[in-house]
Protein backbone atom coordinates (compact mmCIF):
# COMPACT_ATOMS: atom_id res chain seq x y z
CA UNK A 1 0.00 0.00 0.00
CA UNK A 2 2.84 2.36 0.89
CA UNK A 3 4.42 1.69 -2.52
CA UNK A 4 1.12 2.39 -4.31
CA UNK A 5 0.72 5.89 -2.86
CA UNK A 6 4.41 6.75 -2.90
CA UNK A 7 4.73 5.85 -6.58
CA UNK A 8 1.49 7.69 -7.48
CA UNK A 9 2.61 10.85 -5.67
CA UNK A 10 6.08 10.67 -7.21
CA UNK A 11 4.54 10.31 -10.66
CA UNK A 12 2.28 13.30 -9.99
CA UNK A 13 5.26 15.43 -8.96
CA UNK A 14 7.10 14.39 -12.13
CA UNK A 15 4.01 15.37 -14.13
CA UNK A 16 4.07 18.86 -12.60
CA UNK A 17 7.76 19.17 -13.53
CA UNK A 18 7.08 18.40 -17.19
CA UNK A 19 5.70 21.49 -18.99
CA UNK A 20 4.68 19.59 -22.13
CA UNK A 21 2.55 17.25 -20.05
CA UNK A 22 0.96 19.90 -17.87
CA UNK A 23 -0.13 22.04 -20.81
CA UNK A 24 -2.91 19.75 -22.04
CA UNK A 25 -4.21 18.77 -18.62
CA UNK A 26 -3.78 21.96 -16.57
CA UNK A 27 -3.51 24.94 -18.93
CA UNK A 28 -5.61 23.85 -21.88
CA UNK A 29 -8.97 23.39 -20.06
CA UNK A 30 -8.84 26.93 -18.73
CA UNK A 31 -7.90 28.33 -22.14
CA UNK A 32 -10.75 26.34 -23.71
CA UNK A 33 -13.31 27.86 -21.36
CA UNK A 34 -11.96 31.40 -21.53
CA UNK A 35 -11.65 31.28 -25.31
CA UNK A 36 -15.20 30.18 -25.98
CA UNK A 37 -16.56 32.31 -23.15
CA UNK A 38 -15.07 35.44 -24.68
CA UNK A 39 -15.91 34.39 -28.25
CA UNK A 40 -19.62 34.18 -27.41
CA UNK A 41 -20.20 36.78 -24.71
CA UNK A 42 -24.01 36.95 -25.25
CA UNK A 43 -24.78 34.71 -22.28
CA UNK A 44 -27.41 31.95 -22.08
CA UNK A 45 -29.84 31.55 -24.92
CA UNK A 46 -32.50 29.12 -26.11
CA UNK A 47 -30.60 25.96 -27.11
CA UNK A 48 -32.46 22.74 -27.62
CA UNK A 49 -34.37 22.17 -24.43
CA UNK A 50 -33.51 25.26 -22.39
CA UNK A 51 -31.39 28.32 -21.79
CA UNK A 52 -27.70 27.46 -21.97
CA UNK A 53 -24.56 29.42 -22.71
CA UNK A 54 -22.12 28.54 -25.46
CA UNK A 55 -19.45 27.86 -22.85
CA UNK A 56 -21.73 25.42 -21.09
CA UNK A 57 -22.43 23.67 -24.39
CA UNK A 58 -18.68 23.18 -24.83
CA UNK A 59 -18.03 21.93 -21.28
CA UNK A 60 -18.44 18.20 -22.11
CA UNK A 61 -15.94 18.50 -24.96
CA UNK A 62 -13.44 20.14 -22.60
CA UNK A 63 -13.82 17.27 -20.12
CA UNK A 64 -13.29 14.77 -22.93
CA UNK A 65 -10.11 16.47 -24.07
CA UNK A 66 -8.66 16.51 -20.53
CA UNK A 67 -9.35 12.79 -20.17
CA UNK A 68 -7.89 11.91 -23.57
CA UNK A 69 -4.83 14.11 -23.02
CA UNK A 70 -4.04 12.63 -19.61
CA UNK A 71 -4.47 9.08 -20.84
CA UNK A 72 -3.18 8.89 -24.41
CA UNK A 73 -0.77 11.82 -24.40
CA UNK A 74 0.27 11.36 -20.77
CA UNK A 75 0.20 7.79 -19.58
CA UNK A 76 0.87 5.96 -22.86
CA UNK A 77 3.92 8.01 -23.72
CA UNK A 78 5.22 7.94 -20.12
CA UNK A 79 5.11 4.19 -19.78
CA UNK A 80 6.60 3.59 -23.23
CA UNK A 81 9.40 6.04 -22.39
CA UNK A 82 10.05 4.46 -19.00
CA UNK A 83 10.33 1.09 -20.63
CA UNK A 84 12.73 2.43 -23.24
CA UNK A 85 14.98 4.10 -20.64
CA UNK A 86 15.14 0.89 -18.61
CA UNK A 87 13.28 2.43 -15.67
CA UNK A 88 10.77 -0.43 -15.66
CA UNK A 89 13.68 -2.90 -15.78
CA UNK A 90 15.10 -1.32 -12.63
CA UNK A 91 11.73 -1.77 -10.89
CA UNK A 92 11.75 -5.43 -11.85
CA UNK A 93 14.64 -6.20 -9.52
CA UNK A 94 12.62 -4.80 -6.61
CA UNK A 95 9.60 -6.48 -5.01
CA UNK A 96 7.24 -3.97 -6.72
CA UNK A 97 4.29 -5.91 -8.16
CA UNK A 98 2.82 -5.26 -11.62
CA UNK A 99 -0.60 -4.64 -10.09
CA UNK A 100 0.79 -1.98 -7.73
CA UNK A 101 2.67 -0.37 -10.60
CA UNK A 102 -0.47 -0.24 -12.76
CA UNK A 103 -2.59 0.94 -9.83
CA UNK A 104 -0.28 3.80 -8.98
CA UNK A 105 -0.23 5.03 -12.57
CA UNK A 106 -4.00 4.89 -12.62
CA UNK A 107 -4.17 6.82 -9.37
CA UNK A 108 -1.76 9.46 -10.64
CA UNK A 109 -3.72 9.98 -13.86
CA UNK A 110 -7.02 10.17 -11.95
CA UNK A 111 -5.50 12.88 -9.80
CA UNK A 112 -4.35 14.77 -12.90
CA UNK A 113 -7.76 14.48 -14.53
CA UNK A 114 -9.49 15.61 -11.33
CA UNK A 115 -7.29 18.72 -11.23
CA UNK A 116 -7.87 19.43 -14.94
CA UNK A 117 -11.63 19.05 -14.74
CA UNK A 118 -11.86 21.12 -11.55
CA UNK A 119 -9.99 23.96 -13.26
CA UNK A 120 -12.33 23.66 -16.24
CA UNK A 121 -15.39 24.01 -14.01
CA UNK A 122 -13.87 26.89 -12.06
CA UNK A 123 -13.19 28.76 -15.31
CA UNK A 124 -16.72 27.86 -16.41
CA UNK A 125 -18.19 29.70 -13.41
CA UNK A 126 -17.26 32.99 -15.08
CA UNK A 127 -19.26 32.16 -18.19
CA UNK A 128 -22.50 30.71 -16.81
CA UNK A 129 -21.26 27.20 -17.54
CA UNK A 130 -22.67 25.13 -14.68
CA UNK A 131 -24.25 21.70 -14.38
CA UNK A 132 -28.03 21.36 -14.88
CA UNK A 133 -28.34 17.66 -14.08
CA UNK A 134 -27.29 15.51 -11.10
CA UNK A 135 -23.74 16.07 -9.79
CA UNK A 136 -23.31 12.49 -8.44
CA UNK A 137 -24.36 11.18 -11.87
CA UNK A 138 -21.82 13.49 -13.50
CA UNK A 139 -19.05 12.27 -11.20
CA UNK A 140 -19.98 8.63 -11.80
CA UNK A 141 -19.88 9.19 -15.56
CA UNK A 142 -16.53 10.97 -15.41
CA UNK A 143 -15.07 8.12 -13.36
CA UNK A 144 -16.30 5.50 -15.82
CA UNK A 145 -15.01 7.50 -18.79
CA UNK A 146 -11.69 8.06 -17.11
CA UNK A 147 -11.20 4.36 -16.29
CA UNK A 148 -12.10 3.31 -19.85
CA UNK A 149 -9.66 5.74 -21.40
CA UNK A 150 -6.88 4.92 -18.94
CA UNK A 151 -7.32 1.18 -19.53
CA UNK A 152 -7.09 1.77 -23.29
CA UNK A 153 -4.06 4.01 -22.85
CA UNK A 154 -2.31 1.39 -20.70
CA UNK A 155 -3.17 -1.22 -23.32
CA UNK A 156 -1.61 0.94 -26.00
CA UNK A 157 1.51 1.44 -23.86
CA UNK A 158 1.67 -2.35 -23.47
CA UNK A 159 1.63 -3.10 -27.19
CA UNK A 160 3.62 -0.12 -28.54
CA UNK A 161 7.22 -1.12 -29.18
CA UNK A 162 8.95 2.26 -28.78
CA UNK A 163 8.10 5.68 -27.32
CA UNK A 164 8.03 7.02 -30.89
CA UNK A 165 5.43 4.56 -32.05
CA UNK A 166 3.44 5.12 -28.83
CA UNK A 167 3.50 8.87 -29.46
CA UNK A 168 2.51 8.47 -33.08
CA UNK A 169 -0.39 6.12 -32.33
CA UNK A 170 -1.53 8.44 -29.53
CA UNK A 171 -1.67 11.32 -32.01
CA UNK A 172 -3.56 9.12 -34.45
CA UNK A 173 -6.11 8.47 -31.73
CA UNK A 174 -6.25 11.95 -30.20
CA UNK A 175 -6.96 14.09 -33.26
CA UNK A 176 -9.42 11.91 -35.18
CA UNK A 177 -11.43 11.34 -31.99
CA UNK A 178 -11.67 15.06 -31.35
CA UNK A 179 -13.06 15.63 -34.83
CA UNK A 180 -15.22 12.51 -35.08
CA UNK A 181 -16.79 12.44 -31.65
CA UNK A 182 -18.96 15.50 -31.73
CA UNK A 183 -16.69 17.89 -29.92
CA UNK A 184 -16.54 20.25 -32.91
CA UNK A 185 -18.67 18.62 -35.61
CA UNK A 186 -22.11 17.00 -35.08
CA UNK A 187 -22.07 13.33 -36.06
CA UNK A 188 -24.94 13.92 -38.52
CA UNK A 189 -22.61 16.15 -40.56
CA UNK A 190 -20.05 13.37 -41.06
CA UNK A 191 -20.13 11.20 -44.22
CA UNK A 192 -22.67 8.44 -43.65
CA UNK A 193 -20.07 5.63 -43.77
CA UNK A 194 -18.12 7.31 -40.95
CA UNK A 195 -21.08 7.76 -38.64
CA UNK A 196 -21.24 4.20 -37.26
CA UNK A 197 -17.47 4.32 -36.58
CA UNK A 198 -17.85 7.59 -34.73
CA UNK A 199 -20.73 6.18 -32.67
CA UNK A 200 -18.61 3.41 -31.10
CA UNK A 201 -15.38 5.33 -30.52
CA UNK A 202 -15.20 5.76 -26.74
CA UNK A 203 -15.26 9.55 -26.82
CA UNK A 204 -18.71 9.69 -28.45
CA UNK A 205 -20.66 7.85 -25.72
CA UNK A 206 -18.75 9.78 -23.06
CA UNK A 207 -19.47 13.08 -24.77
CA UNK A 208 -23.17 12.27 -25.25
CA UNK A 209 -23.59 11.21 -21.64
CA UNK A 210 -21.76 14.26 -20.33
CA UNK A 211 -23.85 16.57 -22.52
CA UNK A 212 -27.12 15.07 -21.27
CA UNK A 213 -26.14 15.44 -17.63
CA UNK A 214 -24.47 18.85 -17.86
CA UNK A 215 -27.15 20.46 -20.03
CA UNK A 216 -29.97 18.75 -18.20
CA UNK A 217 -31.19 16.90 -21.29
CA UNK A 218 -31.28 13.56 -19.48
CA UNK A 219 -29.76 11.32 -16.81
CA UNK A 220 -27.66 8.15 -16.77
CA UNK A 221 -30.87 6.14 -17.17
CA UNK A 222 -31.23 7.62 -20.65
CA UNK A 223 -27.64 6.66 -21.51
CA UNK A 224 -27.51 2.92 -20.85
CA UNK A 225 -26.18 2.16 -24.32
CA UNK A 226 -23.46 4.79 -23.90
CA UNK A 227 -22.51 3.37 -20.49
CA UNK A 228 -22.41 -0.08 -22.07
CA UNK A 229 -20.05 1.00 -24.85
CA UNK A 230 -17.73 2.71 -22.34
CA UNK A 231 -17.71 -0.37 -20.11
CA UNK A 232 -16.93 -2.50 -23.16
CA UNK A 233 -13.86 -0.39 -23.92
CA UNK A 234 -12.82 -0.62 -20.28
CA UNK A 235 -12.88 -4.43 -20.45
CA UNK A 236 -10.98 -4.46 -23.77
CA UNK A 237 -8.32 -2.13 -22.34
CA UNK A 238 -7.87 -4.21 -19.18
CA UNK A 239 -7.65 -7.51 -21.05
CA UNK A 240 -5.07 -6.22 -23.51
CA UNK A 241 -3.02 -4.63 -20.69
CA UNK A 242 -2.99 -7.76 -18.57
CA UNK A 243 -2.09 -9.97 -21.53
CA UNK A 244 0.53 -7.83 -23.26
CA UNK A 245 2.16 -5.59 -20.67
CA UNK A 246 5.96 -5.99 -20.67
CA UNK A 247 8.56 -4.57 -18.30
CA UNK A 248 11.22 -4.48 -21.02
CA UNK B 1 18.13 -24.74 2.20
CA UNK B 2 21.56 -23.13 2.40
CA UNK B 3 24.63 -25.17 1.64
CA UNK B 4 27.72 -24.80 3.80
CA UNK B 5 31.33 -25.53 3.13
CA UNK B 6 34.48 -25.36 5.22
CA UNK B 7 37.32 -23.07 4.42
CA UNK B 8 40.10 -23.46 6.94
CA UNK B 9 38.31 -23.84 10.26
CA UNK B 10 35.63 -21.30 9.50
CA UNK B 11 32.18 -22.40 8.43
CA UNK B 12 31.00 -20.32 5.48
CA UNK B 13 27.53 -20.30 3.98
CA UNK B 14 27.01 -20.47 0.24
CA UNK B 15 25.46 -17.30 -1.16
CA UNK B 16 25.08 -18.36 -4.78
CA UNK B 17 25.20 -21.81 -6.22
CA UNK B 18 25.22 -22.50 -9.96
CA UNK B 19 25.18 -25.91 -11.56
CA UNK B 20 25.48 -26.39 -15.31
CA UNK B 21 23.53 -23.24 -16.19
CA UNK B 22 22.70 -22.85 -19.89
CA UNK B 23 21.07 -19.93 -21.71
CA UNK B 24 20.54 -19.81 -25.47
CA UNK B 25 19.40 -17.00 -27.73
CA UNK B 26 18.42 -18.78 -30.90
CA UNK B 27 21.63 -20.41 -32.15
CA UNK B 28 23.89 -18.41 -29.86
CA UNK B 29 24.75 -20.08 -26.56
CA UNK B 30 25.23 -17.07 -24.28
CA UNK B 31 25.90 -19.11 -21.14
CA UNK B 32 27.22 -22.58 -21.76
CA UNK B 33 27.15 -24.96 -18.80
CA UNK B 34 28.50 -22.71 -16.05
CA UNK B 35 28.92 -24.09 -12.51
CA UNK B 36 30.42 -22.46 -9.43
CA UNK B 37 29.61 -21.33 -5.89
CA UNK B 38 29.96 -17.91 -4.29
CA UNK B 39 30.49 -17.77 -0.55
CA UNK B 40 28.77 -15.43 1.83
CA UNK B 41 30.74 -12.25 2.50
CA UNK B 42 33.07 -12.42 -0.47
CA UNK B 43 33.44 -10.09 -3.42
CA UNK B 44 33.15 -12.31 -6.44
CA UNK B 45 33.90 -10.92 -9.89
CA UNK B 46 32.86 -12.25 -13.24
CA UNK B 47 35.39 -11.02 -15.79
CA UNK B 48 35.86 -11.40 -19.50
CA UNK B 49 35.52 -9.45 -22.73
CA UNK B 50 32.29 -7.87 -23.91
CA UNK B 51 29.93 -10.53 -25.19
CA UNK B 52 31.43 -13.28 -22.99
CA UNK B 53 28.05 -13.87 -21.30
CA UNK B 54 28.67 -12.03 -18.02
CA UNK B 55 25.56 -9.86 -18.14
CA UNK B 56 23.36 -12.74 -19.24
CA UNK B 57 24.62 -14.82 -16.32
CA UNK B 58 24.16 -12.08 -13.71
CA UNK B 59 20.63 -11.44 -15.03
CA UNK B 60 19.81 -15.15 -14.79
CA UNK B 61 20.90 -15.07 -11.15
CA UNK B 62 18.85 -11.90 -10.50
CA UNK B 63 15.79 -13.56 -11.99
CA UNK B 64 15.49 -11.10 -14.88
CA UNK B 65 15.91 -13.91 -17.40
CA UNK B 66 14.89 -17.52 -17.61
CA UNK B 67 17.60 -20.15 -18.03
CA UNK B 68 17.19 -23.02 -20.50
CA UNK B 69 18.61 -25.59 -18.11
CA UNK B 70 20.69 -25.97 -14.98
CA UNK B 71 20.31 -25.05 -11.33
CA UNK B 72 20.55 -21.58 -9.76
CA UNK B 73 20.14 -20.83 -6.08
CA UNK B 74 20.69 -17.59 -4.15
CA UNK B 75 20.71 -18.10 -0.39
CA UNK B 76 18.66 -21.21 -1.02
CA UNK B 77 16.09 -19.35 -3.13
CA UNK B 78 15.17 -20.08 -6.74
CA UNK B 79 15.34 -16.73 -8.61
CA UNK B 80 12.15 -17.50 -10.52
CA UNK B 81 9.94 -19.45 -8.13
CA UNK B 82 10.98 -17.41 -5.08
CA UNK B 83 11.36 -14.15 -7.01
CA UNK B 84 9.48 -11.86 -4.62
CA UNK B 85 11.32 -13.26 -1.60
CA UNK B 86 14.72 -13.04 -3.28
CA UNK B 87 14.09 -9.46 -4.37
CA UNK B 88 13.60 -8.48 -0.74
CA UNK B 89 17.08 -9.68 0.24
CA UNK B 90 19.00 -8.55 -2.85
CA UNK B 91 20.08 -5.22 -4.28
CA UNK B 92 21.01 -4.69 -7.91
CA UNK B 93 22.62 -2.13 -10.14
CA UNK B 94 21.85 -2.95 -13.75
CA UNK B 95 23.40 -2.10 -17.06
CA UNK B 96 21.36 -0.03 -19.54
CA UNK B 97 18.95 1.26 -16.97
CA UNK B 98 17.97 4.61 -15.55
CA UNK B 99 15.51 6.31 -13.23
CA UNK B 100 13.19 9.25 -13.84
CA UNK B 101 15.02 12.26 -15.27
CA UNK B 102 13.34 14.82 -13.04
CA UNK B 103 13.31 12.91 -9.78
CA UNK B 104 15.41 14.36 -6.96
CA UNK B 105 18.05 12.15 -5.36
CA UNK B 106 16.30 11.93 -2.02
CA UNK B 107 12.90 11.34 -3.64
CA UNK B 108 14.37 8.41 -5.56
CA UNK B 109 15.69 6.93 -2.32
CA UNK B 110 12.30 7.35 -0.62
CA UNK B 111 10.48 5.85 -3.59
CA UNK B 112 12.65 2.74 -3.68
CA UNK B 113 12.46 2.43 0.10
CA UNK B 114 8.66 2.27 -0.16
CA UNK B 115 8.95 -0.96 -2.17
CA UNK B 116 10.50 -2.90 0.74
CA UNK B 117 9.20 -4.02 4.11
CA UNK B 118 12.57 -3.36 5.79
CA UNK B 119 14.85 -0.42 4.97
CA UNK B 120 17.89 1.40 6.29
CA UNK B 121 18.09 5.07 7.24
CA UNK B 122 18.08 7.07 4.01
CA UNK B 123 20.04 10.05 5.32
CA UNK B 124 22.78 7.77 6.57
CA UNK B 125 22.98 6.03 3.19
CA UNK B 126 23.16 9.39 1.38
CA UNK B 127 25.91 10.40 3.77
CA UNK B 128 27.93 7.21 3.21
CA UNK B 129 27.88 7.76 -0.55
CA UNK B 130 28.59 11.50 -0.21
CA UNK B 131 25.25 12.35 -1.80
CA UNK B 132 23.85 14.48 1.01
CA UNK B 133 24.68 17.73 -0.75
CA UNK B 134 23.07 16.46 -3.95
CA UNK B 135 19.91 15.20 -2.29
CA UNK B 136 17.80 17.88 -3.97
CA UNK B 137 19.38 17.57 -7.43
CA UNK B 138 17.51 16.08 -10.36
CA UNK B 139 18.81 12.72 -11.54
CA UNK B 140 19.43 14.11 -15.04
CA UNK B 141 21.79 16.76 -13.66
CA UNK B 142 24.14 14.27 -11.92
CA UNK B 143 27.53 13.34 -13.39
CA UNK B 144 28.16 9.76 -14.48
CA UNK B 145 30.03 9.00 -11.27
CA UNK B 146 27.26 10.41 -9.08
CA UNK B 147 24.61 8.48 -11.02
CA UNK B 148 26.51 5.26 -10.34
CA UNK B 149 26.90 6.14 -6.67
CA UNK B 150 23.17 6.72 -6.48
CA UNK B 151 22.64 3.39 -8.25
CA UNK B 152 24.54 1.61 -5.45
CA UNK B 153 22.79 3.61 -2.74
CA UNK B 154 19.40 2.64 -4.25
CA UNK B 155 20.48 -0.99 -4.38
CA UNK B 156 21.34 -0.85 -0.66
CA UNK B 157 18.16 0.83 0.54
CA UNK B 158 16.68 -2.51 1.69
CA UNK B 159 19.86 -3.55 3.54
CA UNK B 160 20.31 -6.55 1.19
CA UNK B 161 22.33 -9.66 1.96
CA UNK B 162 23.70 -9.70 -1.55
CA UNK B 163 24.55 -6.88 -3.93
CA UNK B 164 24.75 -7.34 -7.71
CA UNK B 165 26.82 -4.84 -9.71
CA UNK B 166 26.88 -5.12 -13.49
CA UNK B 167 29.71 -3.15 -15.14
CA UNK B 168 29.43 -0.53 -12.43
CA UNK B 169 32.46 1.50 -13.43
CA UNK B 170 32.15 1.34 -17.22
CA UNK B 171 32.32 4.83 -18.65
CA UNK B 172 33.73 6.40 -15.49
CA UNK B 173 37.02 8.28 -15.50
CA UNK B 174 39.91 6.64 -13.60
CA UNK B 175 39.45 8.83 -10.54
CA UNK B 176 35.74 8.15 -10.24
CA UNK B 177 36.48 4.46 -10.74
CA UNK B 178 38.97 4.33 -7.86
CA UNK B 179 36.52 6.28 -5.76
CA UNK B 180 33.88 3.64 -6.52
CA UNK B 181 36.24 0.84 -5.45
CA UNK B 182 36.50 2.44 -2.01
CA UNK B 183 32.72 2.54 -1.71
CA UNK B 184 32.46 -1.13 -2.69
CA UNK B 185 35.12 -2.09 -0.12
CA UNK B 186 33.06 -0.18 2.44
CA UNK B 187 29.95 -2.16 1.55
CA UNK B 188 31.82 -5.43 1.93
CA UNK B 189 33.02 -4.43 5.37
CA UNK B 190 29.36 -4.40 6.38
CA UNK B 191 29.38 -8.15 5.73
CA UNK B 192 27.50 -8.16 2.46
CA UNK B 193 28.19 -10.54 -0.39
CA UNK B 194 29.00 -8.74 -3.62
CA UNK B 195 28.69 -10.29 -7.05
CA UNK B 196 30.00 -8.08 -9.84
CA UNK B 197 30.87 -8.18 -13.49
CA UNK B 198 33.60 -6.13 -15.10
CA UNK B 199 35.73 -6.11 -18.20
CA UNK B 200 38.44 -4.15 -16.40
CA UNK B 201 40.94 -6.75 -15.25
CA UNK B 202 42.64 -4.25 -12.98
CA UNK B 203 39.36 -3.66 -11.19
CA UNK B 204 38.81 -7.37 -10.64
CA UNK B 205 42.36 -7.78 -9.35
CA UNK B 206 42.06 -4.91 -6.87
CA UNK B 207 38.57 -5.62 -5.64
CA UNK B 208 37.70 -9.29 -5.84
CA UNK B 209 38.45 -12.11 -3.44
CA UNK B 210 37.81 -14.52 -6.27
CA UNK B 211 37.14 -14.14 -9.94
CA UNK B 212 35.57 -16.32 -12.58
CA UNK B 213 36.90 -15.69 -16.08
CA UNK B 214 34.36 -16.12 -18.87
CA UNK B 215 34.91 -16.39 -22.58
CA UNK B 216 32.29 -17.23 -25.19
CA UNK B 217 29.74 -18.37 -22.64
CA UNK B 218 32.06 -20.67 -20.73
CA UNK B 219 33.79 -20.33 -17.40
CA UNK B 220 37.46 -20.87 -18.27
CA UNK B 221 39.09 -20.15 -14.91
CA UNK B 222 38.07 -19.70 -11.29
CA UNK B 223 40.10 -18.64 -8.27
CA UNK B 224 41.67 -15.74 -6.41
CA UNK B 225 43.46 -13.25 -8.69
CA UNK B 226 46.73 -14.16 -6.98
CA UNK B 227 46.36 -17.90 -7.53
CA UNK B 228 45.29 -17.42 -11.13
CA UNK B 229 48.28 -15.23 -11.87
CA UNK B 230 50.69 -17.63 -10.16
CA UNK B 231 49.04 -20.49 -12.01
CA UNK B 232 50.17 -19.28 -15.42
CA UNK B 233 53.78 -18.98 -14.14
CA UNK B 234 54.30 -15.81 -16.12
CA UNK B 235 57.28 -13.70 -15.22
CA UNK B 236 57.64 -10.08 -14.25
CA UNK B 237 59.01 -7.72 -16.88
CA UNK B 238 61.65 -5.09 -16.07
CA UNK B 239 62.25 -2.68 -18.92
CA UNK B 240 64.69 0.23 -19.11
CA UNK B 241 67.00 2.11 -21.40
CA UNK B 242 70.39 3.65 -20.67
CA UNK B 243 71.99 7.00 -21.36
CA UNK B 244 74.75 5.27 -23.32
CA UNK B 245 75.25 2.38 -25.70
CA UNK B 246 76.49 -0.76 -24.01
CA UNK B 247 77.27 -4.27 -25.01
CA UNK B 248 74.17 -6.28 -24.23
CA UNK B 249 76.38 -9.04 -22.80
CA UNK B 250 77.16 -6.82 -19.83
CA UNK B 251 73.70 -7.32 -18.36
CA UNK B 252 73.26 -10.92 -19.44
CA UNK B 253 74.42 -12.47 -16.20
CA UNK B 254 72.28 -10.69 -13.62
CA UNK B 255 71.28 -13.09 -10.88
CA UNK B 256 67.67 -14.32 -11.05
CA UNK B 257 67.07 -13.22 -14.62
CA UNK B 258 65.73 -15.80 -17.03
CA UNK B 259 65.55 -13.99 -20.36
CA UNK B 260 66.76 -10.80 -21.99
CA UNK B 261 65.24 -8.97 -24.93
CA UNK B 262 66.29 -5.88 -26.81
CA UNK B 263 63.81 -3.73 -28.69
CA UNK B 264 65.51 -0.66 -30.13
CA UNK B 265 67.06 1.22 -27.22
CA UNK B 266 64.98 -0.64 -24.76
CA UNK B 267 66.14 -3.65 -22.78
CA UNK B 268 63.63 -6.04 -21.22
CA UNK B 269 64.49 -8.50 -18.47
CA UNK B 270 62.21 -11.39 -17.53
CA UNK B 271 62.33 -12.81 -14.01
CA UNK B 272 60.48 -14.59 -11.25
CA UNK B 273 62.30 -12.53 -8.66
CA UNK B 274 61.92 -8.91 -9.73
CA UNK B 275 63.16 -7.50 -6.40
CA UNK B 276 66.46 -9.31 -6.64
CA UNK B 277 67.02 -8.50 -10.31
CA UNK B 278 66.18 -4.84 -9.77
CA UNK B 279 68.69 -4.64 -6.96
CA UNK B 280 71.39 -6.29 -9.11
CA UNK B 281 70.62 -4.00 -12.00
CA UNK B 282 70.86 -0.83 -9.93
CA UNK B 283 74.13 -1.97 -8.37
CA UNK B 284 75.59 -2.82 -11.77
CA UNK B 285 74.52 0.49 -13.26
CA UNK B 286 76.07 2.34 -10.38
CA UNK B 287 79.34 0.46 -10.73
CA UNK B 288 79.52 1.09 -14.47
CA UNK B 289 78.39 4.69 -14.28
CA UNK B 290 75.21 4.20 -16.40
CA UNK B 291 72.12 6.24 -15.90
CA UNK B 292 68.87 4.25 -15.96
CA UNK B 293 66.14 5.91 -17.99
CA UNK B 294 62.47 4.87 -18.17
CA UNK B 295 62.85 2.11 -15.62
CA UNK B 296 59.61 0.20 -15.45
CA UNK B 297 58.46 -2.98 -13.79
CA UNK B 298 55.36 -4.92 -14.80
CA UNK B 299 54.08 -7.82 -12.79
CA UNK B 300 51.94 -10.42 -14.57
CA UNK B 301 48.24 -9.64 -14.15
CA UNK B 302 44.83 -11.03 -14.98
CA UNK B 303 45.17 -9.78 -18.55
CA UNK B 304 48.11 -12.16 -18.92
CA UNK B 305 45.99 -14.94 -17.44
CA UNK B 306 43.33 -14.32 -20.07
CA UNK B 307 45.95 -14.13 -22.80
CA UNK B 308 47.54 -17.40 -21.69
CA UNK B 309 44.21 -19.22 -21.46
CA UNK B 310 42.63 -18.00 -24.69
CA UNK B 311 45.55 -16.85 -26.80
CA UNK B 312 43.92 -13.46 -27.32
CA UNK B 313 43.93 -10.03 -25.73
CA UNK B 314 40.92 -9.16 -23.58
CA UNK B 315 40.38 -5.86 -25.36
CA UNK B 316 39.02 -6.11 -28.84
Amino acid sequence: MRALFKLAITEFKLFLREPAATFWVIVFPVLWMVFFGLLYPEGPKEYGYGDISEAQYLLPGGIGIVIIAASFMGMTINIATYRNLGILRRFRVTPLKTSIFMGSHLLNQCLQIAVGISLLFMAGLFFDAGVEGSIPELIALIILGMLSFLALAFALASVAKTPRSAGLISMLIFFPMIFLCEIFIPIEDLPSWLQPVAEVLPLTPLNHGLRDVILGWGGLGDNLLNLGILSGWLVVGLLVSLKWFRWE
Amino acid sequence: MTKTSFIGKEKVATAISLDNVVKRYGKLIAVNGVSFDVEEGEIFGLVGPNGAGKTTLIELIEGLRLSDSGYISVFGLDPLKDGPKLKEIMGAQLQATSIYERIRVREAMELFASFYPKTVDIDELLHIFSLTEKSKSYYKDLSGGLKQRLAIALALVNDPQILFLDELTTGLDPRARRNMWDFIQGVREKGKTIFLTTHYMEEAERLCDRVGIMDQGRLIALGSPKDLIQGISAESKISFSLDQRIDIKEVEYLEGMSKLEQIGDKLILYTNDPGKVLEELVTLAHKKGWELIDLNMEKPNLEDVFLTLTGKEIRD
